[in-house]
């Protein structure tokens, strides 16, 4: 059977077909369950945050953001914020750091962050986030790599919460830009 | 006044919010044609941060009861009775017939486009509904999000351009009165934009 295009699983849920949601489920849940993987290096809590993102999915089919990011970038997003507001009960980082540490227990990297950067992301985006200023390099770090809140990076850095803000947002719309370009 | 949350829709795509503030944005712009398009926006740079991989697994649970209803329709499709069969022809026929119509007025959504090119926003206003136009700021694009409209109903938008008014395309509102539309055409400097319904030509909504 054809796999159903984005298009029309959009429209399938949108009207209401659940098997719209199984449909994207076998889509998308391995890509999801990655992306949540590695925010929480545990499969058990990986699978719990791709749960909630599919729920997210289907208590969300008819808002308007579904339809103008499409599924697949929706997911992405929805999967890993998930996943990371589990991170920040105070267990599951001590865990997380605990298995990453025991999975790499030879690199001389100390920070989970430091792993997540050297170990998994790909070369382009080391490239892509070497050719932003240095501040907005700063922010990508500490609020993608190590999970903070904008709140937390402005007073880590003693920086005004808004200057903050419009790093992240130079930073992620300049990011995305290369990291499209290059896998055109 | 609405509030949006301008500032917050990257930190969002981040993950750089707390938990109810990633639902206050998310719930904003699902209602919220403009800010539905700067997330999209944002979502697709987030996401092309994103390794690729993939990680196999199961249903989970939860996911199967939600779609419990989908199992049992999934099963009944399969019943070898000829009556059944029969009506389910028809049904699915007219379904088919439906869904055509309805496909034809989803839009390819362009994100990359709206990411990378320079576009502005033209709120139209009428007696009934929501109406957004984001466009190309040489006009080259337009995207239409409506919400409130009357549903199911095919509607066209039309723009005057050096003083003359064109059809851009029709769209259909969905059964909760929503839709999106997207056009590309020639450049062009637009000055005016209107919406009316197909069937009478009645004015909807319309720019300035």
């Amino acid at each position: 059977m054809a796999s159903p295009t984005a298009l029309e699983l959009i429209r399938r849920l949108h009207d209401d077909d659940p098997v719209a949601l199984e449909d994207a489920y076998a889509l998308h849940a391995p890509r999801c369950n990655a992306i949540a993987y590695r925010v929480l290096a545990d499969d058990d809590r990986a699978r719990d945050a791709v749960q909630e993102a599919f729920l997210a999915l289907w208590r969300h089919r008819h808002g308007l953001v579904v339809r103008t990011a499409g599924i697949g970038p929706w997911l992405s997003v929805v999967t890993r914020n998930a996943a990371i507001a589990m991170l920040r009960s105070a267990g599951a980082r001590a865990r997380r750091e605990d298995r990453v540490q025991a999975a790499d227990a030879s690199t001389t990297a100390s920070d989970p962050a430091d792993l997540v950067v050297s170990g998994v992301v790909a070369d382009a985006l080391r490239a892509a986030l070497a050719m932003l200023p240095a501040e907005q390099q700063a922010v990508i770090n500490l609020a993608y790599f190590r999970f903070m809140t904008m709140a937390q990076i402005a007073q880590r850095t003693g920086t005004p919460l808004g200057t903050v803000k419009r790093r992240a947002q130079l930073a992620l719309r300049h990011l995305g830009h290369i990291m499209s370009e290059q896998r055109l | 006044m609405i509030q949006h949350p301008h500032d917050d829709i990257e930190a969002f795509a981040l993950g750089s919010l707390d938990e109810v503030s990633m639902r206050r944005v998310l719930a904003h712009a699902d209602e919220c044609p403009t800010c539905a398009v700067l997330v999209a926006e944002a979502m697709s740079a987030a996401a092309a941060l994103e390794p690729d991989g993939e990680r196999p697994l199961a249903l989970p649970l939860r996911l199967q009861e939600i779609s419990s209803g989908a199992s049992a329709a999934r099963m009944q499709r399969f019943v070898p009775l000829q009556w059944v069969a029969g009506l389910a022809a028809a049904v699915m026929i007219g379904l088919l017939v439906w869904n055509l119509n309805l496909r034809s007025s989803m839009p390819t959504v362009p994100v990359a486009s709206l990411v990378h090119s320079h576009f502005e926003h033209h709120a139209l206003r009428g007696a009934i509904g929501n109406v957004k136009v984001i466009q190309a700021i040489d006009g080259h694009w337009l995207y239409l999000l409506a919400d409130g409209l009357k549903p199911r109903t095919q509607y066209e938008l039309f723009e005057t351009s050096d003083g003359v008014q064109r059809r851009v395309g029709g769209f259909a509102t969905t059964a909760s009165g929503q839709a999106t539309a997207y056009w590309e055409q020639a450049p062009t400097r637009i000055q005016e934009l209107q919406v009316v319904s197909a069937a009478t030509l009645a004015p909807a909504a319309h720019w300035p």
